[in-house]
């Protein structure tokens, strides 16, 4: 999270509010916030003084890129951990030994996304050099601990216990789903960035990361369907072949013995 | 709608179990019914038949229905197979053997108890028609309450299957095993009619050896006037 900051406001000639000096607080110690430029970071993230703008037009308060996407990320992979939870408690109580294998083969692929010099390609000043160069470290921090794979909830199954039916596949199926909404909702959090500019590589890298995240959901829809496509068909052979394997008694049976007639 | 629930197997070992033991008892029945026909009769062909029958259900029925089972059980739709091939890993595959077991100790049950070999003097038979008749109406009613059985076990079996498909794995076998028991018996009655046909032939050969006394007409003894006394 960013520091805590406050405001003062002016208002321009068509009577809207303006931040004129908000004041940051950090640790107690207040500082004077310059918030004329595009560039906003916290400190933490590079940031000398600047870190937060109010859009003066929408009075929208919007945080520091690499806090607010490191929260972003965060949110997605809670949410993200959430419907694993669902998911691995649908196949816990199947105790079907093949889809907690297909949950694993499909959870455990690993995400690779790089920001490196995305930002520094589109800065002039050494002064915003630096900054760049720190807001690419803190995102691909936040990349590289988005990793669902090490929130992948665990699952011991019993298979002696096995009972699993279409409908838990649905189950699966609508959950995992879900997870493509988590791709979709990082996309919304490019609207909170406030500076233009890099709010096309933000964007960017949010969509790769919707991209990797709607791949991974595939992924687990791939190794489901797979194992429900093994579960039908067996099932449905195994029916067919016991219809076909009803035999009738063709033997002899007893008889008469002839020597008495 | 497919699903898959291994913890019903122990109930279908169950339906199965009660299959066997209504089988047997509709056996059982039939058997005390022939055994009392045999020694009320003493009549040697009567009472070997009715042995026969005794070997039969040890033997050939009994072999018959064992290979039955161990094909279902070594087939791809035994309970084990189908665990295999959807992936339910090693103790689903245990546990689906377990299940099977249970099924084939208790086919063999149903042959440990069962008829009971007989022995009759047979030296003053007192045999007619009827008792064929009898004994052909014993096997009516034994087939019947194995049809009932079947019947009962299969629509109970079918009824599980809709909601779990692994029972439908064994419907073939629960099929079968009906089937052979109703065939083999039915295939008896045919039996006791060439045996019926067999005895009025050989009566009727023995009356018209004998002198004025009648002949034979398709099996029937046709008496000359004042001979049907005898």
């Amino acid at each position: 999270m960013c520091p805590d900051f406050t405001y003062t406001y002016g208002t321009d000639y068509m009577g809207n509010l303006y931040p004129t000096g908000p004041m940051c607080n950090i640790g107690g110690v207040v500082i004077s916030v310059y918030c004329g430029g595009d560039y906003i970071y916290c400190p933490c993230h590079g940031g000398d003084d600047r870190y937060r703008r109010v859009d003066a037009l929408t009075e929208k308060v919007s945080d520091c890129i690499a806090c607010n996407f490191k929260e972003c990320l965060e949110a997605g992979e809670r949410r993200m951990h959430e419907l694993l939870v669902d998911a691995a408690e649908i196949i816990r109580n199947t105790n079907y030994e093949l889809l907690c294998d297909g949950y694993y083969r499909a959870g455990r692929r690993e995400f690779t996304l790089s920001v490196a010099g995305r930002f520094k390609g589109a800065v002039r000043s050494p002064m915003e050099r630096r900054q760049a160069e720190a807001l690419e470290c803190s995102m691909q921090e936040a990349l590289d601990s988005f990793r669902p794979s090490e929130v992948l909830p665990d699952i011991f199954v019993d298979g002696s216990r096995v009972c699993v039916s279409e409908m838990d596949f649905d189950n699966l199926e609508f959950v995992i789903s879900q997870i493509g909404n988590v791709g979709i909702d990082l996309l919304w959090h490019t609207n909170v960035c406030a500076v233009p500019q890099y709010n096309y590589i933000v964007a960017g890298i949010l969509q790769n990361l919707s991209n990797e995240i709607y791949l991974y959901l595939r992924y687990f829809q791939e190794c489901f369907f797979e194992v429900r496509t093994q579960f039908q068909n067996s099932i449905h052979s195994a029916a067919w072949a016991s219809e076909m394997g009803t035999h009738g008694f063709q033997g002899a049976g007893p008889r008469w013995r002839n020597d008495f007639f | 709608m497919a699903s898959i629930n291994l913890s019903e197997l122990n109930r279908i070992a169950y339906i199965y179990e009660r299959q066997a033991e209504a089988c047997v008892r509709g056996i059982e029945g039939f058997y005390d019914e022939i055994t009392m026909l045999a020694k009320k009769t003493a009549y040697e062909p009567l009472v070997n038949f009715t042995n026969q029958i005794y070997e039969f259900y040890k033997g050939e029925l009994r072999e018959h229905l064992k290979n039955e089972f161990d094909r279902w059980y070594n087939s791809e739709y035994s309970f084990q197979a189908l665990s295999r091939n959807i992936g339910a890993g090693y103790a689903a595959v245990q546990k689906s053997q377990s299940a099977m077991d249970e099924i084939g100790a208790h086919l063999m049950l149903m042959f440990q108890r069962g008829p009971n070999k007989i022995y009759v003097d047979t030296m003053e038979p007192q045999v007619e028609d009827r008792d064929f008749e009898t004994f052909s109406n014993a096997i009516f009613i034994c087939v019947r309450n194995c049809e009932y059985a079947n019947q009962n076990a299969l629509s109970e079996i079918n009824m599980m299957a809709m909601e779990n498909n692994a029972v439908s794995c064994i419907t073939g076998f629960v099929r079968s095993l009906g089937i052979s028991m109703t065939q083999s018996f039915q295939g008896m009655i045919g039996q006791v009619e060439d045996g019926l046909g067999m005895f009025r032939v050989g009566v009727g050969t023995t009356i018209e050896q004998v002198p004025n006394v009648g002949r034979a007409v398709d099996g029937h003894i046709i008496w000359k006037k004042g001979m049907n006394f005898l």
